[in-house]
Parts: C-alpha cells; structure tokens; sequence
C-alpha cells in the first residue's frame, strides 16, 4: 500500500489532504513543519509528500532542498496558496511532480496525486472546471456528475425550440437556449449528443460560436438549423457542421437526423463511475434482449471504473421499463460483477422498479436512489 | 563601443519613463475611423447602414471587414457586400477586427531589423488572442469570451510603440537621421522589453479601451491570485502557452513559460487535456493567422 507525508502546518488541510488519500486505498503520515518532515522521511520511505510552502520552524522550499541533497527523490507535490514565480520556480528547479494552489478543488488534489503516484484512470479528459472556492466548507459537496443530455437547440426564437420538441420523441432529452452565452453555460455542467444551432442568431458569428461548442463538446454532432434558400450542406460543411436541418422543419428530416445521429447509441453511457442506462424504445416482446443487453454491457464499463480507482459504481436505471422481474434479474448480475471487481454497486431508479427491487433477497440490500445526485451525495 | 551603447540604452529608458510619467509621451491615437466606429457600434441600436458607410471611409478596412465575414469561420460563402459583412459579424466581433485593424498599423517601422521584429511579435498577440479566447471557452467563462481576443491581442502592444519611440528618439539623438547606430539590435531589444509595459497601459486608457486590458498588460509577470479566473490571468496563462509553441520574435525564457504553465493551470483549474486542446489548435490557427499577413 502507497503512503504518503502530507506537510502543513494547518491541521484542516492535512485532514482534507488525509481524507482523500485514504479514499483511494492509502495510508498517510502527518507533519506540521519542515523539520517534522524530515524526521518522518528518515523513518519511513514515502511514496509522494504533499507540501506547503508557508511553515514556521522550516518552509517547504527548505524541506525540498535539503530532501534533495540528501538524495531523497520522492516525488513532492505543492500544495500552497503562494503563488509568486520566483519562489515556485525554485521548487520547480529542485523537482517537484506538481503544484496545487490553494483554495483547491478536492478532484484537483485527487487527480493530481493519482498522477504523482502513477495510479492509472488519473482523469485526462477535457472538462469544464468550477471556479475553486474555499477548502473549508460548510456546505456538502455538491455532485460534480455531468448529466446526459441528448440534444439541445440554440436557437433565438422559442417557437422554433416549441417546434423541435413536438417533433422529437418522448424519451429524448432536449435543452434550449436562446443566446450563445446560454449555449455555452448550458455546456459547462452537461454531456449533449447532438447540437442543433441556428446559423443566423443575431449579433452572433455561427462560426465563432459553433468552434466554441465544439471544444466544449467534442464528441457531439452538430446540425445546422437554416432557411433553405441561400444556404446548401456543403457551404455549411465548410464551416464545420455535420449536418443541417433546413427550415421549416419536416417530420421526415426530423427522422432522418435521429436516424443518423441516434441509431449508433449505445445503451449503456459511462462518465466517471456512473453508467447510464438508455431508455427502451423496442416492442415489449424484446425487452428480455433489452436487459440482457444491459447486464453484458455493464461489465466492462465496471472494470473501466475500478480501474479508475472509484470504490463504488452508480446504475442510473431511471430511464428503464418497469419490470418486477427483469429489473431485479438484471441487478443482481450487475452487482455481482461489481462485487468481482471490490466496487460496491448503488441503483437508481423510479418507484415502481426500487419496490421491485425491495422484494429480492439479492437486491434489497443495495443502496437504492431516486436520483443520480442522492446517490452521489452519499459517500 | 559597448559601454556608450548601454550608457545610451539607460538614457533612453530614463527618458521614456520619465515622460510616462509626466504624461507627455506622445501616444498614437486610436485612428479617427476607428473612434467613429466605436461610438457607433456603442449603442444598442447602432444602424447598420450609418455603420457601413463609416467603415466605407477606408478601403483597407472594409476591405477587412468584408474579408473577416467571408472566411469559413464566420459565415457560410462569400460576402456579397460591406452591409451584409457587418450584419453578419455582429457587435462584438466588428469592435475586434475596427481594433484590430487599428492596432496593426502599430507593428509597422520603416527600419527593416524592426520591421522583422514586430512582424514576428504581431503573429505572437495574435495566437495569444485566439488562445486566451479558446481558453476562456473551454473553462466555460461565456462572459469573458468576447473581451478575450483582444485583451491576448494587445497584451504587448507598448513593445510595438515603444519600437516607434525608440527609433524617433535615436534619430534626435544622432546627427545622420535614419541610421541606427547608438543601439544594437539587442540593446534595443532590451529596453523595449523591460520599458513596454507602462507605454502599453498609457496607450489602452488614451484608446478607452476595458480596464482588464490594462490590468493585463501592467502585468503579466505574476499571476494575480485575488482575481483567480479573471481575464487578465487567462492572457497570462495564454502568452506562456504561446511562447512554449516558440511563437514569439527573440529568445524565450522557458523556465519562466514552464513556471507561468505550472501555475496557471491550478490558478485558472485548467487540467491538461485543455491545455493539450489549445495547443493542438495553435498549430491549426497558426497558418491562419500568417497567411492573413
């Protein structure tokens, strides 16, 4: 087992600091000073030491030069709120894995020890971060889940967002926005499958803004919604749509942009530990094939999520038919290639299927939500 | 010869600060088209036809105009004239490219050695401008988006006239005008480096442009903690990012970029597939930015 020395001289960040390494799997040692620190290197061979800058009796540029020319190379990573060049170049200069400005974001401190440590499923993919706010909160960490959202339309007129969600089916999630700061606010917390965005928004360049959705939305298609006279595929192919929609829209086109953009959907979506489930939208004959889908489809989203070191793994089965039988069949399997995995297994799902779910001896035990961020709230 | 060239560059700079500082440098105005533009663009109803027939004044910049709104990025097709080029750009990019055209014809010299300079350093705030704007977007900070690019693009804008200074100032000072004599190359480098940043300030404010464009360009040395995710520390974090790409005219201090790198990323919570991202996108932007030299 990995142990790390976490130098503070403030009590609350080396619990913070503490907290978070014994949540993935490692033991740690504490000092208040640099001196402390150095006593604790002699007796112990750390694997990482997580140091401040700021200390009484010796500071952290101190204890990393003499760690240094003792030959100790064991990775340090900076955790302070100094953040002047000239004294974080000299700590760069004597080799540090990292540097974390405080007040810090738990995933950030997270994320960068598994990095330091080479933990694989150290979190490499693009996201929106939140402003940081202060280490020592009263309020209890909000879900940072990014939720699933199947499609949004940017567009300045609410008719034509009225329009496109008579003609979309139920189970599709749709998002407006009538703005592009909308748009993009709407991007920072949510995951979209498909962007339909109006080519001629007042006062906005199409193609400034359409780069824009792209980096923050890399892997969703976009589809130009635009009048069909004066515009054609390939003028608007060149400058970076997938697709258009022409106006006034046709159920048919509607159709052919689903079938397009839809068909390829995975049943199963994984975004850090949760797997969502896509709604079922064969015949009721064929929701046997449906659940069997879901259960072989788990299974490697699972080991993808043990691998990035997450104890538990949530079900989101929110979008599920109910079914008093399949239902549970289909989560006690879940939960037994979890338990394979040592990830513990929490279900999300309506009333009607957690009832369901309350009646098996194998699965009444789970932890069981309503939603995805009460299953995220609780630790 | 060594001694009289720094003793000249310690002249110089003592000169131009001090005018700084009794505000009688001699600042190049904003163009009289562009402060037109301006005004106009200012107001919520701004028309576009009285739009159209100001930038119309200037051939260079309509031709601009109708240029920026007919390229890929903005638009689908070529524009068929400057009123549908400026219906077409909208506000916020017509003030970018007026200031942009504007700011262009500072990074201009007679003198070829300066010339060659200020070219390099004009493709620099360029990519700082479009990196600081990638970056903004990818931290999802929509409000910043549209000061973004020009707040990257004329971080260093005193350099730019402090070039013009130093070169009027030496011609006073010679007896042969239009020989460069008193100052090498790197001399001359030197005193625009250290001297530019209250020039580039006293320039923003006599140009009305934001606040943050100044704070950005007094200093861009440190990181300013109190203001986390403002946009000056995104321009910062963007003009060490450029200058890794080796996207800057002179040598490049990389310890110092890789400190700024180091930093930036936890100030601004930017991890490092987004600076991955912005990268990547140099390389693609760069063709751009040289062929519309």
């Amino acid at each position: 087992m990995a142990t790390i020395l976490t130098v503070d001289d403030s009590r609350a960040i080396r619990a913070l600091v503490a907290k978070q390494a014994q949540s993935m799997g490692l033991s740690v040692e504490e000092a208040e000073n640099g001196e402390d620190g150095l006593s604790r290197l002699s007796d112990i061979k750390f694997d990482l030491v997580v140091l401040d800058v700021t200390m009484p009796v010796l500071d952290g540029p101190g204890m990393l030069k003499k760690m240094r020319e003792r030959g100790d190379q064991t990775p340090v990573l900076m955790l302070t709120s100094e953040a002047k060049k000239s004294i974080i170049a000299e700590v760069m200069s004597l080799g540090i894995a990292d540097y974390i400005m405080k007040p810090f974001e738990p995933h950030e401190l997270l994320q960068k020890m598994q990095r330091a440590l080479k933990i694989p499923g150290a979190a490499s993919a693009v996201q929106a971060v939140e402003a940081p706010r202060p280490v020592a909160s009263a309020e209890p960490a909000a879900s940072n889940a990014k939720q699933f959202v199947d499609v949004m339309v940017i567009d300045d007129m609410d008719n034509v967002h009225k329009r496109v969600r008579q003609m979309l089916p139920e189970h599709i999630t749709l998002n407006t926005s009538t703005s592009a700061n909308g748009a993009i606010t709407l991007c920072r917390d949510r995951v979209y499958r498909l962007l339909l965005l109006d080519n001629d928004i007042p006062d906005v360049n199409t193609g400034t803004l359409l780069g824009q959705l792209r980096l923050l939305q890399p892997s969703a298609a976009c589809v130009a919604l635009a009048l069909k006279s004066g515009n054609d595929l390939a003028a608007l192919r060149s400058i970076g749509f997938d697709d258009v929609l022409f106006k006034p829209f046709d159920q048919s086109a509607v159709d052919d942009i689903l079938a397009r953009y839809f068909d390829k959907t995975e049943l199963l979506q994984q975004h850090d530990n949760l797997i969502r489930v896509s709604k079922f939208t064969g015949k009721a004959d064929k929701s046997a094939t449906y659940f069997d889908k879901v259960t072989s489809g788990a299974a490697p989203l699972l080991e993808k999520i043990a691998a990035g070191c997450f104890e538990d793994a949530v079900l989101d089965l929110s979008l599920v038919p109910d079914d008093p039988e399949l239902v549970p069949r289909a989560v006690v399997k879940v939960s037994n290639a979890a338990a394979g995995l040592g990830i513990s297994l929490k279900v999300v799902a309506n009333e009607v299927n957690r009832a369901g779910l309350l009646q098996f001896v194998e699965t009444s035990s789970l932890p069981l939500f309503a939603s995805v961020d009460a299953a995220k709230s609780v630790g | 010869m060594r001694d009289v060239a720094a003793k000249t560059a310690d002249t110089l700079t003592q000169i131009i600060s001090k005018r700084l500082a009794d505000n009688r440098l001699i600042l190049p105005a904003m163009p009289s088209l562009a402060v037109q533009c301006h005004a106009l663009i200012a107001r919520a109803d701004y028309s576009v036809r009285d739009l159209t027939e100001t930038i119309g004044l200037d051939a260079v910049l309509a031709a601009r105009v109708v240029s920026v709104a007919s390229s890929p990025m903005y638009g689908a097709g070529l524009v068929p004239s400057l009123a549908t080029a400026v219906t077409r750009l909208g506000a916020a990019r017509l003030r970018e490219v007026v200031v942009e055209w504007s700011a262009e014809k500072l990074f201009t010299s007679p003198d070829r050695q300066t010339m060659a300079y200020l070219k390099g350093l004009w493709v620099h705030s360029v990519a700082v401008g479009m990196v600081a704007r990638n970056l903004v977007t990818l931290c999802a900070e929509p409000d910043l988006i549209d000061s973004a690019y020009l707040c990257g693009l004329l971080h260093d804008i005193g350099k730019a006239v402090l070039a013009s200074v130093l070169l009027v100032a030496e011609d006073q000072m010679s007896s042969q005008p239009g020989r460069r004599w008193m100052l090498s190359h790197q001399d001359w480098l030197d005193v625009v480096v250290e001297r530019h940043r209250g020039v580039g300030v006293a320039v923003a404010r006599a140009w009305g442009l934001p606040d943050e464009l100044a704070t950005a360009i007094a200093d861009a040395a440190e990181f300013d903690p109190a203001n986390r995710r403002g946009l000056p520390n995104f321009v910062r974090l963007a003009n060490a990012i450029v200058k890794l790409e080796g996207i800057i005219p002179g040598p490049v201090n990389r310890q110092d970029c890789e400190t700024m790198l180091m930093i930036g990323r936890s100030m601004l919570g930017v991890d490092d597939a987004i600076i991955e991202r912005v990268r990547s996108q140099i390389k693609a932007d760069l063709q751009n930015i040289e062929s519309r030299l």
